[in-house]
C-alpha cells in the first residue's frame, strides 16, 4: 500500500499493548498507474485490473489492500512489528473499482503468548466512500521487544527470526517472514 | 476462467500458478517502502541475511491470483484466506502456489468449497500455508 508514512513515535512495546487500540484511520485511492506498477511486481496479468472486470471497469487489485493494518499501524508507531509476519487473514467482501476511495479503520483486537514470545493481532475494515465493506483483514505480528530495539539500532524496520546466528534460537517450524 | 462448481470433488487440485521472483519484482511490490530487507541488500546484510528476502504478501498476493483463477467473481464476493509465513522468498527463487480441495459445506442454499493452500519452492520445501474458501455456483 504505497502511503507509508515515516514517523517520529513511540517504539511499539508489546506488553503496553492493549487490545482495542484503535490506529489512525486511513483515506486511500489508487489510481491506473500506481496499480499497474504493482501488478508489473507480481507479474499479474488479469485484464480486471486494467480494463474490464465482471463488475464493469478496472478493479483495485485487492493484494494492495492486504497491508492495511500494519500501514495503518506505522503511522502510530516505529518498528511496530519488530518483526516476524506470522499470520495473514482476509475476507474478500466486495470489489474496489479502481479509481473509488476507500476508508481504513484499524485497532488491535487480540494479543497472545506462544512459545515465549507475544504477539498482537491488527485488524483493518476498508469501506468505500458510500460506506461498502470491500475486505476485513488481520495481521499477526510477533513483537519482541529486545529485537525491537536491535532493530531500530540497527536502522532496520524488519528483523526477521532466524536471519542471522544472533537471532537464531534454534526452534524447528517457527516463523520466519 | 472459473473452474470451481459444487459438482467437484474432494481432493481436486487447484490449477497452480508460478512466479520467478526477481529482486526488481520485489522492489516494484515495495514500491512505497524505504531501503529495508525486502527491498536493499545493505539492510539485507545488516541483519544477516544472504540477500533481501521477498514480503511475504507477495505469496499472499500469488495465493489470492490462483484463487481468483479457480472461484472467479466468488473469490472477491465472499472469499477467505488465513495463511501462516514459514520460510524466506529470494531473488531469483521460483515458487509454485498449489491448493487443494479439502471439504464441501452447505451455505444456505450454496455450497462452499474449504480448500488447503500453500506456497512452495523447486525443491518442494513450503514457505507459506493456510486455507482458502468461496462459494461455488
Amino acid at each position: 500500500m504505497p502511503l507509508r508514512a515515516k514517523v517520529e513515535g513511540p517504539v511499539m512495546v508489546f506488553e503496553e499493548m492493549e487490545v482495542g487500540e484503535e490506529m489512525p484511520e486511513l483515506r486511500v485511492v489508487f489510481d491506473e498507474d500506481m496499480q499497474g506498477r504493482f501488478l508489473a511486481g507480481l507479474k499479474e496479468e488479469n485484464p480486471w485490473y486494467s480494463r474490464e472486470s465482471p463488475w464493469g471497469g478496472p478493479i483495485t487489485y485487492h493484494p494492495l489492500l492486504d497491508d492495511a493494518p500494519m500501514e495503518a499501524t506505522m503511522h502510530r508507531y516505529q518498528y511496530p512489528f519488530g518483526f516476524v509476519h506470522a499470520v495473514q487473514e482476509t475476507e474478500f467482501i466486495n470489489p474496489l473499482p479502481l479509481g473509488k476511495p476507500a476508508r481504513i479503520t484499524t485497532k488491535v483486537v487480540d494479543k497472545y503468548e506462544k512459545r515465549g514470545r507475544g504477539y498482537i493481532v491488527i485488524e483493518s475494515l476498508i469501506v468505500d466512500e458510500d460506506g461498502l465493506e470491500i475486505m476485513r483483514t488481520r495481521n499477526h505480528a510477533m513483537i519482541e521487544d529486545e529485537r525491537v530495539r536491535e532493530a531500530a539500532g540497527l536502522g532496520l524496520l524488519h528483523v526477521p527470526l532466524s536471519s542471522a546466528a544472533k537471532y537464531n534460537r534454534g526452534e524447528s517450524g517457527e516463523d520466519k517472514s | 476462467m472459473t473452474i470451481a462448481t459444487e459438482n467437484l470433488e474432494v481432493g481436486q487440485e487447484l490449477p497452480p500458478v508460478r512466479k520467478e521472483i526477481s529482486f526488481e519484482d520485489m522492489r516494484l511490490f515495495s514500491m512505497w517502502s524505504n531501503l529495508n530487507i525486502h527491498t536493499d541488500w545493505e539492510s539485507a546484510k545488516k541483519a544477516g541475511l544472504p540477500a533481501p528476502i521477498a514480503q511475504g504478501l507477495m505469496s499472499h498476493a500469488y495465493l489470492s491470483e490462483m484463487l481468483t483463477q479457480f472461484f472467479g467473481k466468488n473469490w472477491l464476493q465472499g472469499g477467505t484466506l488465513s495463511i501462516k509465513f514459514i520460510g524466506y522468498t529470494l531473488p531469483g527463487d521460483v515458487i509454485t502456489t498449489r491448493g487443494i480441495v479439502r471439504e464441501k459445506v452447505a451455505e444456505g442454499s450454496a455450497t462452499r468449497l474449504n480448500c488447503d493452500v500453500w506456497c512452495e519452492s523447486l525443491s518442494g520445501e513450503k514457505t507459506v500455508v493456510g486455507t482458502a474458501s468461496a462459494l461455488v455456483d
